[in-house]
């Protein structure tokens, strides 16, 4: 059993418990004591009443029973068993044991099973009585008074008592007791219940004002309809609800100023940030122009240069071959000869350049043959086998993306080709038009880098800006002796200027 | 007592006094001469006696002599009284417990006596006739065992014992020398009660007697007073009793076949309840619910023995046995008034004082 099973009580049933259980504790021992203590009463009385009863009859009828005057025995006897209804018989019974009087009540109706005996004796005056006994005859007084001695039981009074009578009496006082005693429970019961509710009821106010303040009603004032611990509650909870409404309407300010600021400081930084990506852009832009301009002046100029310089050399050599022989003209074949060698390496150089500059081959190729030239430049100049693999039509793509996405492809690669000394390494490409994204992934198995530890390089920054630039996410995953997992999305269609937001519509900013 | 019997010698006890249970005999002794000698030659007496007069006090110690003067043991033939030279008289007082009250009776009684017998005590104690005053039955019995010359008075005896034991002496005493003797009894005179009882009554009233075997010798005396009611013992007392309805009052005398601690108390029941009063024959009677009696103190007692004995010793005649001449009277106030009776102080001082003692 729960030894502590009042806890979940409420705290009107706590104060019943507390108010009326010493209260019928106190009513169930008084009753009970109340009925032993009459019922005792009636049986000592009884007992009393009949011993002095019998004792006194016994001294009465002593005459009576030694000179046989019976009929004036009887009457006394029936006089007192008829004028007494605790009585419920009397038996004089003779030294032989016979019955010589029997006197039984009209009125009792019950009878205890035992009787109060007493013994009729027989009183002798011991006085000098002039016999011949020896002391001298007196008349005058003697100095002590004669005793009375009793000498022999001539017979035996025999009361039998009725408890109906003096029950009936005690029963009538214990109800009296039994209805005050209830009377007084239920009073008591009264006064718990109202003491139950006057604590329930502000309590219950209490509850319901604390409910609502919970529901953000901080308008509630519960009324102080008492005093002591429960009005200072509900004093208590009506300032409460106060402050809190208060508090409630600082803090309101406050993050609404705080939101101001937030929306300000954010509508600064996107203005900040769509200002980067127009620079990073623009940057880009300029750097490929630039590269173009450059590669056109290595090819136009340069290049042409070279290739004159090398029909020069060879029209020397021609020249030379014409001329007689001569260790003088073999000298001079042999330097145009170098010179025609220096001009074409000179010239495959600065179409290097201008490839790497200028990658025509996407302009050629389109992005893929351009991924796909670079993949087979790597492969074929490196220990690591590169391998690709590309899906969708990447014919519609924008200029800026094309190239965006093949100098990403290019630098991840140039990060293999420089870092992470791998066996092999996988580019794909992937077109989702659906989504309006172009995936990039370039997965190797080499030495791999911890993300969190390692800062990053300049090529993943380079990526991750040209990405950025372009509305695009980077996501590179690596752990040590794991490989490295680099995987951009660009979006097909730059989004449009996001939206700045103004202080005056702060939900939505929520 | 102690002292009396230091003053006795054992040897001269006598066997009639070693018999007796517990008998304290206080011993007089005085030398005396025969009464009418004493009378006629008392001129010439005191000068013997101031020089052999021996009066022995209890608590003296010359018992010696003293004792064997009184021996009871004087074989007949040599009795004084046969000699016919008995000149004056002793006495010696003989008691039968050791009682307060005997003791009282017996010191009073002593004083009394002295005087009368001083007269004597020149004489040769031989030749001093001996008078025993027995107080109580027992005493009585004693003094009648004696075979000797001499008086007996008896004291503290109703006249019921003093009868049964005195017929009983002459009849086993008939061949043999009796000695002369009286008797005071111990219960009041029927004639005082008789007055008393209509004092009481403030006229002449019906009083009934019941007489047993042992006293029947009185029914002449009371027949034309009371009614006299006969009865035997072994009848029944109550029936007896209800049988007396004339009478107005019980006169009770000592009658140990009615009159016994078993009865009293009945019979004062039985007697309350028909509105009888009763006389009882003595103060302890009245206090245990009898209405009224007339009683004598030991004082009175003692001196009708005086008178009697000084009486005898001056006349040589010996008294009568006879009822108490003084008497005073006790009344149980509160039977009196529950019997309706309105006691007068002519019946509280009833009474006949004796002279007082000189």
């Amino acid at each position: 059993m729960n030894l502590r099973f009042w806890r979940a009580w409420g705290v009107g049933r706590r104060m019943a418990v507390i108010t009326m259980l010493p209260v019928a504790l106190l009513f169930t021992s008084f009753v009970w004591y109340s009925w032993y203590a009459h019922r005792a009463q009636v049986a000592e009385e009884l007992a009393e009443r009949g011993r002095i009863l019998a004792r006194a009859l016994a001294e009465t009828s002593e005459y009576n029973v030694i000179s046989g005057n019976l009929s004036d025995l009887r009457l006394t006897i029936n006089g007192l068993v008829q004028s007494d209804r605790s009585i419920y018989r009397v038996d004089v019974v003779d030294a032989s044991g016979r019955a010589s009087v029997r006197v039984v009540s009209e009125s009792a109706t019950d009878a205890q099973p035992h009787y109060y005996e007493a013994q009729i004796r027989k009183q002798v005056v011991w006085i000098n009585l002039f016999s011949d006994n020896g002391t001298p005859h007196v008349s005058a007084s003697s100095d002590s008074r004669p005793p009375t001695l009793t000498t022999e039981v001539v017979g035996w009074v025999r009361v039998t008592m009725s408890p109906s009578n003096m029950m009936a009496k005690q029963t009538d006082r214990f109800q009296i007791e039994l209805s005050m005693a209830a009377l007084a429970l239920a009073a008591s019961g009264i006064l718990a219940w109202v003491l139950a509710r006057s604590l329930i009821v502000p309590l219950r106010e209490a509850i319901g004002s604390l409910r609502q303040i919970r529901g953000g009603n901080f308008q509630v004032t519960p009324p102080v309809s008492t005093g002591g611990e429960i009005g200072e509650l509900q004093s208590s909870i009506g300032e409460m609800s106060l402050a809190l409404g208060e508090s409630k309407r600082d803090l309101e300010n406050k993050v609404a100023e705080r939101t101001r600021d937030l929306l300000a400081s954010r509508n600064e930084a996107l203005r900040a940030d769509a200002d980067k990506r127009k620079l990073i852009q623009k940057v880009n832009e300029i750097i490929e122009d630039e590269r173009k301009s450059i590669a056109v002046e290595i090819h136009d100029e340069l290049n042409a240069s070279l290739i004159a310089a090398r029909l020069e050399a060879q029209a020397i050599g021609l020249l030379a071959a014409k001329a007689p022989p001569g260790a003088e003209v073999t000298e001079i074949r042999r330097k145009s000869e170098a010179i025609t060698k220096l001009a074409l390496d000179l010239y495959a150089n600065g179409r290097r350049l201008v490839r790497r500059l200028r990658p025509e081959v996407l302009d050629m190729l389109g992005l893929h043959g351009a991924v796909e030239e670079v993949v087979r430049h790597y492969d074929s100049t490196s220990g690591c086998r590169f391998d690709l693999h590309s899906e969708g039509d990447f014919a519609r793509l924008s200029n800026e993306l094309a190239i965006s996405a093949y100098r990403i492809v290019q630098e991840a690669l140039s990060n293999v080709m420089k870092h992470a000394a791998a066996r092999s390494a996988h580019v794909s490409l992937l077109l989702d038009e659906g989504k309006g994204v172009l995936r990039i992934r370039v997965v190797d198995d080499g030495a791999g880098f911890d993300t969190a530890s390692a800062s990053e390089g300049i090529g993943i920054i380079g990526m991750r800006e040209r990405a950025y630039a372009l509305h695009g996410t980077i996501d590179v995953r690596s752990s040590p002796g794991e490989g490295t997992d680099v995987a951009i999305a660009l979006p097909l269609n730059v989004p449009a200027q996001p939206s700045l937001i103004t202080p005056a519509a702060p939900a939505a900013a929520s | 007592m102690n002292r009396i019997l230091r003053g006795i010698d054992p040897g001269a006890g006598a066997p009639a006094l070693a018999s007796l249970l517990a008998l304290t005999t206080l011993l007089i002794v005085m030398s005396a001469g025969a009464a009418q000698a004493a009378s006629q030659t008392a001129a010439q007496a005191p000068g013997q006696a101031a020089t052999q007069g021996v009066v022995q006090a209890p608590n003296q110690p010359a018992a010696t002599a003293a004792t064997a003067a009184t021996a009871p043991t004087a074989p007949a033939p040599t009795s004084p009284h046969d000699r016919g030279d008995t000149q004056g008289f002793r006495f010696q007082i003989i008691t039968g417990d050791e009682s307060a009250v005997t003791h009282r009776i017996a010191e009073d009684l002593y004083k009394r006596l002295v005087p009368t017998f001083a007269a004597f005590r020149t004489e040769l104690a031989q030749k001093r006739r001996m008078l025993y005053i027995a107080i109580g039955p027992t005493a009585l019995r004693d003094a009648l065992s004696r075979r000797c010359d001499c008086v007996v008075i008896s004291a503290y005896t109703s006249s019921q014992v003093w009868r049964t034991l005195t017929s009983r002496q002459s009849q086993a005493q008939t061949r043999q020398r009796r000695p002369a003797i009286t008797a005071i009894y111990a219960e009041p005179a029927p004639s005082d009660q008789m007055r008393l009882a209509a004092l009481l009554y403030g006229r002449p009233v019906r009083v009934g007697v019941l007489l047993g075997p042992d006293t029947a010798f009185l029914r002449p005396v009371l027949h034309d007073a009371a009614e006299v009611q006969m009865y035997s013992p072994g009848e029944d007392l109550n029936h007896t009793l209800n049988s007396m309805t004339r009478a107005e009052m019980l006169l009770a005398l000592p009658d140990s076949d009615i009159y016994n601690a078993e009865n009293v108390r009945n019979i004062l029941l039985s007697t309350y309840r028909r509105k009888q009063g009763v006389l009882g024959f003595s103060s302890d009677m009245v206090k245990v619910g009898a209405l009224a009696t007339t009683y004598s103190e030991i004082e009175d007692i003692n001196a009708q023995v005086a008178e009697i004995a000084a009486h005898f010793v001056g006349t040589g005649e010996l008294a009568e046995p006879q009822f108490p001449r003084y008497f005073r009277t006790i009344i149980n106030e509160g039977v009196a008034s529950s019997l309706d009776l309105r006691v007068t102080d002519a019946a509280r001082n009833f009474a006949r004082r004796a002279p007082a003692t000189p």
